[in-house]
C-alpha cells in the first residue's frame, strides 16, 4: 500500500502543482517548497515501506528496488527543486510546469523500475523522458537551449522508437509482454528474434544512458539547458534507466551473454572516449557532459557484470553521481547567477571572488575525479572490485587508467579556479540557497565517502530481492 | 594511539580551515603545537616497541561487504617513518614560519595524517586510500606556493603518481581475487593475504600483480626510468613541500616495495631481482652524473635523491638481511639529510633570491651557521662515515654484494658513489667556499630550531646506529623468516 501511496502522491502532487501555478502571482518559492515537501514525504514513505512486497494492479511490483528508485529519484527531484529557488522567478511562462514535470518525471522512473511487463516499462520510460524534454527546453528564449532541446527530443524519440521496436520483437519471439513469461522463454534458450529485440532494447536504453556511440545529443543538450535543468538531466533519467535496466535484465531477459557483453563493450567505449573527449573541452557544461558519458560507462560496467554486488556497485555509482554531478551543475548555476560564465576561462580566479562556492565546487569535482574520502572514489572502487570479482582484468586495467584522464580535466578546472588570478576584482554575491544546497551535497559526498556501509547494505538488499536470492 | 596519529592531524587541519583570520598567526602556532605533541606520541610508540613483529594493532569493520577493514598496526619498518613524518611536520611548519596563508598549514597537517596512514595501514584498500589522499594536499602545496613553473610541476607530479597508483589498485583487486580461491573469501587484509602467498606464487599472473605494485612504488621512489617527475616537483615545490617530498613521500615507494612486493610476492621478487637491481644501478650512476651537471641548487639536490634512492632499491633487490636493513636505514637517513639540504637551500634562496649555483659564492663566510649546517648536510649526502648516510649506503652495497644476482652491480654502483662524492664536494666548493661577496642575515632562532632536530639526527644516526638498527631488525627478521620458508 505504501508504494501505491507514493505513486499517487507523485501523480496527484504534480497535477496539483500544475493547476495551482496559474493562481499564484509570484509563487516560485511556494511551488518549490511544496514540491520539495512532496519529495521529502515520498522519501520518508519509501524508507518506511522499504521491504514491502506486493503486486499493484498486476503490473507494478512493490519491492526494495522500487523503494530504492523512489529514494534516489525523489532525492534528485528534491535537490533540483531546491536549486531552482535561486532563479525561479525569472522562468519564462511561470514555474508551474517545471515543478510538475519534476514530480511526474520521478513518477515515470518509479513505474519504469517497478514494472513487470514491457508496456508499463515503456510508459514509465516515456513519462520520465518527457519531463527531461520539457526541462531541457525550459529556457526557450535562448537559442542554444532550443537547439539542444530539439536535438535531444528528436534523438530521444528515435531511441524510444528503437526500444519499442525491440520490445515488439521480444513479444514476437516470446509471445508475451509479461516479464515472467519472457524470462521463462529466454531461459529455455532465447529465440533469435527475441534476442535481437533485447539487443535493440539495449540500444534504446543506451541512448538514454548516454553511452558511446549513442551519446551525440548529450553535450548540446547539457550546454543549452540551464545548469539546474542539466543537473536533472544528468541525474534522474540516469537513475531511472540504470535501475530499470537492471530490473529488465533480471526480470525479463535473464540476460543472455550476447546482451551483457554488448553492454560491456558500450561501457568500455564510454569511459574511454568520454574521458578522452572531455580533455579537450573548455566549456564547463560540455566538459561535464562528456564526463557524464564516462561516468555512465563505469556505471554500465557495473550493470554488465551484474549479480548482487555488480548491481549494488552500479547503484552506489548512481548515488554518488547524483550527489557530486548534481553539485557540479548547481555550482555552475550559482556561478552563472553571479555573472560568471561556465567556461574554464570564466572560472579563473573564482576562489578569490567566491571562496565558499569554490571550495564546495571543488569537493564536487574531487568526488567526480575519484579522490578517496569522497563518495565518487568508492563508487569507482566498487565497480572495479565487481570486475575483479568476476576476473575481468583487461577491462579493469583500461578502466583504472582512464580515471587518470578524469583527474586531469577536473584538476584543470580547480587549477583555473584556485591558482589563476581573477580577471575582475570584487567579491561575488552567491545565492545563499544554492550555497546551502552545495553545502548539503558536499556533506553527503563526505558522509557516503567515509561511511558507505549503511547505503551499500540497503542497495545489496534491494538487488538481492530482485535477483531472488 | 596509531589512529590518533592519523586522525588528529585531519581534525587539526579542519580546525585551521574553519578558523577565520587574516594572517596565519594562530594557524602556524596551532599546527606547531599539534605536530609537536604528535611527535612526542610517535616517539613514545617508537621507544615502547616490543622489538619484533607488528604492535599497536587496531582493527575495526569498514566495508565488510568488500572484505576491507580499518586495520592499522606498526612494526619496526613502519615506526621510523611514522616518527620521521611527525618530526618533519614540525620542521616544515617551522620552515614556513613566514607564510601568511593558514591553508598552507592545514595542508601540511593533512599530509601528515595521510602519510602516517600509509605507513600504518595493514589493509590494502586502506593503504591505497591514504596513498591517494597524499596526492591532493601535495598537489596544492606545489601548485599554489611553488616557484615559477609550479603548475606544470604539480600536474606532472599528480598524473605521474596517479598512473602508478591506479595500476596498483588493479593489482590490489587482482591479488584479492586470486587469493580468494585459497582463502575462501574476498579480503584485503595484509596478514590474511600473506596466508595465500604460496598459492599466489604458483599463478601465471603473479608477475602482472607484482609489477602492478612495483610500478607504483618505483615511480614514488623514484627509480630510473620513471624518475622524471621528481626534479620538476622538487625544484618547484616550496621548502616545506620539498622536505615532505624527500623526507617521506619517496619513502612510500621503498616501504611499499618491502611490505607488499617482498611480503606478498617473494618468488616474483626473486625472479625480477636482477631487473630491479639494474634499474637501481642505473639510478645510482645516472642520478649522480645528472647531479654533477646541474646549475640550479634545488635541482641538484633533487637529482642526488635519485642516486640515494637507488641504493634503497639495490638493497631491496639483494633480498638479504643486510641489504634490506640498509635500504630502510638509507631511507631514514636520506629523509633526515636531504630534508636538511632542502631546508638549507630554501633558507638560502630566500636570502639570495636565486637558486643558480653560479650566482652564489662564499656563503659559509657570510653565514657561518647556515653555511655550516649546509656543509654538514652535503657531507651527509655524499655518505661520509660518522653521518647517517654512510651506514645505509654501505649496508645496501654490502647486502647487494652478498647476493649472487646483484654482486656484479655493486662495482658499477661504486662509480655512481664516487661521482656523487665529486658532485657534492664541488657544490661545497662553488657555493660555500670562496670570498664573502655580500652580507646576508644568518639563521634566526626559529630557522635554527627547524634545522636542529635534523642536524642532531644526522649525527646521532651516524654514530649510534643502535637507535635504529634493533627496530629495523624487528621488522625485517620476521619478514625474512616468512620468505625463507617459501623460496
Amino acid at each position: 500500500m505504501i508504494t501505491l501511496t507514493i505513486v499517487l502522491l507523485l501523480a496527484l502532487g504534480g497535477l496539483g502543482v500544475a493547476l495551482a501555478a496559474p493562481l499564484l502571482k509570484r509563487g516560485s518559492g511556494v511551488l518549490a517548497g511544496v514540491t520539495m515537501a512532496i519529495f521529502a514525504l515520498a522519501m520518508i514513505l519509501a524508507v518506511a515501506g522499504f521491504n514491502e512486497r506486493a503486486l499493484i494492479f498486476g503490473s507494478l511490483e512493490a519491492s526494495p528496488l522500487t523503494a530504492l528508485a523512489v529514494l534516489l529519484l525523489s532525492a534528485a527531484g528534491f535537490f533540483v527543486a531546491w536549486g531552482n529557488l535561486a532563479r525561479g522567478e525569472e522562468l519564462w511562462g511561470g514555474p508551474g510546469e517545471f515543478f510538475a514535470f519534476l514530480l511526474w518525471g520521478a513518477l515515470g522512473g518509479v513505474l519504469l523500475v517497478g514494472s513487470t511487463n514491457l508496456l508499463l516499462f515503456f510508459l514509465g520510460l516515456e513519462l520520465s523522458a518527457y519531463a527531461t524534454y520539457v526541462l531541457a527546453a525550459y529556457d526557450r528564449d535562448r537559442k542554444e537551449s532550443a537547439e539542444g532541446a530539439m536535438k535531444y527530443l528528436v534523438l530521444g524519440a528515435l531511441s524510444s522508437a528503437i526500444l519499442l521496436y525491440g520490445f515488439a520483437l521480444v513479444y514476437a519471439g516470446t509471445g508475451s509482454m509479461e516479464f515472467a513469461a519472457i524470462r521463462a522463454a529466454f531461459l529455455k534458450g532465447a529465440p533469435a528474434l527475441a534476442l535481437l529485440g533485447a539487443l535493440l532494447a539495449l540500444v534504446g536504453l543506451g541512448f538514454k544512458l548516454a553511452l558511446v556511440p549513442f551519446h551525440a545529443w548529450v553535450p548540446d543538450a547539457y550546454q543549452g539547458a540551464r545548469p539546474v535543468a542539466a543537473a536533472y538531466l544528468a541525474s534522474a533519467p540516469k537513475i531511472a534507466v540504470g535501475l530499470g535496466l537492471a530490473a529488465l535484465f533480471v526480470r525479463a531477459f535473464g540476460p543472455p551473454d550476447a546482451v551483457t557483453q554488448s553492454l560491456l563493450v558500450l561501457a568500455l567505449f564510454s569511459f574511454v572516449f568520454g574521458n578522452l573527449w572531455a580533455l579537450a573541452q573548455t566549456n564547463l557544461k560540455r566538459l561535464l557532459a562528456y564526463s557524464t558519458i564516462a561516468h555512465m560507462g563505469y556505471l554500465a560496467l557495473g550493470l554488465a557484470i551484474g549479480g548482487t554486488f555488480g548491481y549494488a556497485a552500479a547503484g552506489f555509482y548512481l548515488l554518488a553521481y547524483l550527489i557530486a554531478g548534481g553539485a557540479a551543475f548547481f555550482a555552475l548555476e550559482a556561478a552563472e547567477a553571479a555573472g560568471v560564465p561556465s567556461t574554464i576561462e570564466g572560472w579563473k580566479g573564482l576562489f578569490k571572488r567566491a571562496p565558499g562556492l569554490s571550495v564546495l565546487a571543488a569537493i564536487a569535482f574531487l568526488s567526480l575525479a575519484g579522490v578517496p574520502g569522497l563518495a565518487g572514489f568508492l563508487a569507482k572502487l566498487y565497480v572495479f572490485a565487481a570486475s575483479a570479482k568476476v576476473g575481468l582484468f583487461a577491462v579493469l586495467v583500461v578502466a583504472v587508467l582512464t580515471t587518470v584522464l578524469g583527474y586531469y580535466y577536473y584538476f584543470r578546472v580547480l587549477q583555473a579556479a584556485f591558482l589563476e588570478a581573477p580577471k575582475e576584482e570584487g567579491r561575488l554575491s552567491v545565492n545563499p540557497s544554492l550555497l546551502a544546497l552545495l553545502f548539503v551535497l558536499a556533506g553527503l559526498s563526505i558522509l557516503f565517502g567515509v561511511w558507505p556501509a549503511g547505503a551499500f547494505s540497503g542497495l545489496e538488499q534491494a538487488f538481492r530481492v530482485l535477483i531472488g536470492l | 594511539m596509531v589512529s590518533l596519529l592519523i586522525f588528529v592531524p585531519f581534525l587539526a587541519a579542519l580546525v585551521i580551515a574553519l578558523f577565520e583570520e587574516e594572517d596565519a598567526a594562530f594557524a602556524k602556532r596551532f599546527a606547531l603545537g599539534v605536530s609537536g605533541v604528535l611527535t612526542l606520541i610517535a616517539l613514545g610508540l617508537y621507544f615502547r616497541y616490543p622489538g619484533e613483529g607488528f604492535a599497536y594493532a587496531e582493527k575495526l569493520p569498514w566495508m565488510p561487504f568488500l572484505g576491507a577493514s580499518y586495520h592499522v598496526a606498526l612494526d619496526g619498518i613502519a615506526l621510523p617513518f611514522v616518527v620521521l613524518t611527525a618530526l618533519l611536520t614540525v620542521v616544515s611548519v617551522l620552515a614556513s614560519w613566514r607564510k601568511k596563508d593558514r591553508a598552507f598549514f592545514a595542508l601540511l597537517l593533512l599530509l601528515e595524517g595521510a602519510l602516517t596512514g600509509v605507513f600504518a595501514a595493514l589493509d590494502l584498500l586502506l593503504f591505497f586510500v591514504f596513498f591517494e589522499i597524499v596526492l591532493v594536499p601535495m598537489y596544492f602545496v606545489i601548485a599554489v606556493w611553488g616557484y615559477e613553473e609550479r603548475r606544470y610541476a604539480a600536474m606532472k607530479f599528480l598524473l605521474y603518481s596517479l598512473v602508478g597508483s591506479v595500476l596498483m589498485l588493479a593489482a590490489i583487486l587482482g591479488t584479492a581475487y586470486y587469493a580468494s580461491a585459497e582463502l575462501g573469501k574476498f579480503t584485503f587484509d595484509y596478514l590474511e593475504l600473506q596466508k595465500a602467498v604460496p598459492s599466489l606464487a604458483s599463478l601465471p599472473v603473479a608477475a602482472w600483480l607484482f609489477w602492478g605494485f612495483a610500478i607504483a612504488f618505483l615511480i614514488k621512489l623514484p627509480s630510473f626510468p620513471v624518475h622524471t617527475w621528481l626534479p620538476h616537483a622538487h625544484t618547484q615545490a616550496p621548502t616545506a613541500g620539498s622536505i615532505f617530498l624527500a623526507g617521506v613521500l619517496l619513502k612510500m615507494g621503498g616501504y611499499g616495495l618491502i611490505r607488499f612486493n617482498l611480503g606478498l610476492f617473494p618468488t616474483e621478487m626473486k625472479r625480477f631481482a636482477a631487473v630491479l637491481g639494474v634499474l637501481a644501478v642505473i639510478s645510482i650512476v645516472y642520478g649522480a652524473y645528472v647531479t654533477l651537471a646541474q646549475r640550479d641548487l634545488k635541482r641538484l639536490i633533487a637529482n642526488s635523491s635519485v642516486n640515494h634512492m637507488g641504493y634503497v632499491l639495490l638493497g631491496i633487490a639483494s633480498m638479504t638481511a643486510i641489504g634490506l636493513h640498509g635500504a630502510v636505514y638509507q631511507m631514514v637517513a636520506h629523509g633526515v639529510i636531504t630534508g636538511l639540504m632542502f631546508l638549507m637551500v630554501g633558507l638560502l634562496s630566500e636570502r639570495t633570491h636565486t637558486r643558480e649555483i653560479g650566482a652564489m659564492r662564499g656563503i659559509y663566510a657570510s653565514m657561518p651557521l647556515l653555511g655550516g649546517i649546509f656543509w654538514l648536510a652535503l657531507l651527509g649526502g655524499l655518505g661520509l662515515p660518522g653521518l647517517a648516510g654512510f651506514l645505509g649506503e654501505f649496508q645496501s652495497l654490502w647486502g647487494a654484494y652478498l647476493a649472487e644476482t646483484t654482486r656484479w652491480m655493486v662495482w658499477l654502483a661504486l662509480i655512481g658513489l664516487l661521482t656523487l662524492v665529486g658532485a657534492m664536494l664541488w657544490t661545497v666548493q662553488r657555493v660555500l667556499l670562496g670570498e664573502k661577496e655580500k652580507d646576508y642575515p644568518d639563521l634566526d632562532p626559529i630557522e635554527l630550531a627547524a634545522a636542529a632536530p635534523l642536524v642532531v639526527l644526522a649525527v646521532l644516526l651516524g654514530l649510534v646506529p643502535a637507535l635504529l638498527t634493533p627496530w629495523i631488525d624487528g621488522g625485517i627478521q620476521p619478514l625474512l623468516a616468512f620468505i625463507r620458508g617459501l623460496l
